[in-house]
């Protein structure tokens, strides 16, 4: 237990939860990309069967029409950049996550749901209720110009990035379970990732031909799967080991990318989900001590100079 | 901890308690969120949903596919297969899943799908003439497809309509 809570005490850079605030609201700012496939999919959702599924679905949360859609993406282009930005984060930010949930769930009406989108939805509502605009933010230029103190690292900003984690091996585990339930050990020990390779250049246009590559070495194949469904479902062991911490995380993120090179799936917000995780507390620690020792040699050779 | 003054206000001002009992909401929703994220694992794959998902995604094994598309055919007759943005979204899965359930619905969904479908491909390529739509569920060997350029073990085409003109 100790070796599980230890991390989540540890204090942190205000800097490194801000990082997360960047890149995840980055991409629920709908303003540069509410594209064509989205409308598309409004018109079509309003002319065919469309079914609302989930929480959303059992409260009967209506679907909205195109000119609808239209106006809940402005008001999200405007909630998230202003957490964006962090200007009143603590009361956007929970609305722009709410909003962009609900922009979220129209397309898994379809009868399809996004799994990509899962993890992403609910990072974000994780992050909106977050310290995460303590720093790099107009609320702390703000609170800075009314004599406030600077934010420092406090244990405060670590429970965000632990938390991400923690829904990161959680929901992974629960894939590897979920294959081992439905499939057993057949799933790795079989044929069976040797089709998925192939079926995939069916319905859709994997970036490369290494899935028919692969497909041609059955115990490859097998290795490979038995490989995924080992990290899958001992990922949450990693929450308790800092060593094994640094061999899942990467590898779930290689998973992810061996997915879309050899299946052509792209769950680009996991990418974002998996940017959070990046070292940024210690990367900002080695980046602050390289300016302050560039400083003073800096002034140091002005003063002499 | 951050500092706090006698009112209980912390370096930033902001009121702070911090005790057993104003934990025990972080605990519930912490571990809530966990045991929601994880629990519907247990229940049928086909409950799946949003944002909660029972993980379907490459469980089951897979040995020869059926599969549903849509075929758009020039005047030559020459097919090409539809880009998924003109069946029902950019998301490749979600618009193979419109077509799989338009086709499990039977072969009056299937013409509704087609003509729906009919409608955007016309309005992207006005002027095209004898330009018509089909709706395909084929069953194939992936390995030997790709091995030996197989055709579809079964083929049935299920709905078929023409762009721009009424069918």
């Amino acid at each position: 237990m100790k070796a599980f809570l230890e991390p989540w005490l540890k204090p942190s850079d205000p800097r490194a939860v801000a990082i997360c605030r960047w890149i995840l609201f980055w991409f629920a700012w709908p303003g540069f990309r509410f594209g064509r496939g989205h409308a598309a999919y409004a018109e079509f959702a309003a002319s065919t069967g469309w079914q609302g599924v989930g929480l959303l679905g059992m409260l009967h949360v209506p679907l909205a029409g195109p000119s609808g859609q239209a106006a809940i993406a402005a008001a999200l282009t405007i909630t998230a950049g202003l957490a964006l930005v962090g200007l009143g984060y603590r009361f956007v930010a929970p609305v722009a996550a709410l909003l962009k949930l609900y922009i979220a769930w129209i397309p898994q009406g379809s009868g399809k749901i996004n799994h990509g989108g899962l993890l992403y939805t609910l990072v974000l509502v994780v992050i909106a209720f977050s310290p995460a605009a303590d720093a790099w933010s107009l609320d702390a230029v703000i609170r800075r110009l009314r004599g406030r103190p600077r934010a420092e690292r406090r244990m405060e900003y670590t429970w965000p990035i632990r938390f991400i984690a923690l829904m990161v091996v959680t929901m992974y585990g629960a894939a590897g379970l979920s294959k081992l339930i439905h499939s057993g050990l057949g799933w790795a020990l079989s044929d069976n990732l040797r089709n998925l390779l192939l079926w995939h250049h069916f319905i859709t246009k994997p970036p490369t031909m290494l899935g028919v590559f692969l497909a041609d070495y059955p115990t490859l194949c097998r290795a490979l799967a038995f490989g995924a469904l080992w990290l899958e479902v001992t990922g949450p062991l990693a929450l308790f080991n800092r060593t094994y911490y640094r061999l899942v995380i990467p590898g779930l993120a290689s998973l992810q990318l061996m997915i879309w090179v050899t299946l052509g799936v792209m769950f680009k917000e996991m990418i974002l989900v998996f940017a959070c995780l990046l070292p940024w507390d210690t990367w900002l620690t080695h980046a602050d001590r390289w300016v302050a020792s560039a400083l003073a040699a800096w002034r140091r050779k002005t003063a002499a100079g | 901890m951050a500092a706090q003054d006698r009112r209980g206000l912390s370096e930033y001002g902001v009121s702070v308690r911090d005790d057993g009992y104003a934990r025990w909401p972080g605990y519930v929703v912490g571990v809530g969120v966990v045991l929601l994220t994880a629990l519907p694992v247990f229940r049928s794959a086909r409950a799946d949903s949003f944002p909660l998902s029972t993980y379907p995604m490459f469980a089951r094994k897979i040995d020869k596919p059926y599969l549903s598309f849509v075929e758009r055919l020039d005047d030559k007759q020459r097919a090409r297969r539809l880009d998924p943005e003109l069946v029902a979204s950019d998301e490749v899965m979600q618009s193979y899943r419109t077509i799989k359930r338009a086709v499990r619905q039977g072969p009056e969904a299937a013409e509704d799908l087609c003509r729906s479908i009919a409608r955007r491909v016309s309005k992207r390529e006005r002027g095209k003439k004898d330009v018509r739509l089909r709706i395909v569920r084929a069953r194939f060997d992936p390995v030997a497809y790709f091995v030996s350029d197989a055709e579809p073990d079964e083929r049935e085409v299920i709905a078929s309509c023409t762009v721009g003109r009424k069918p």
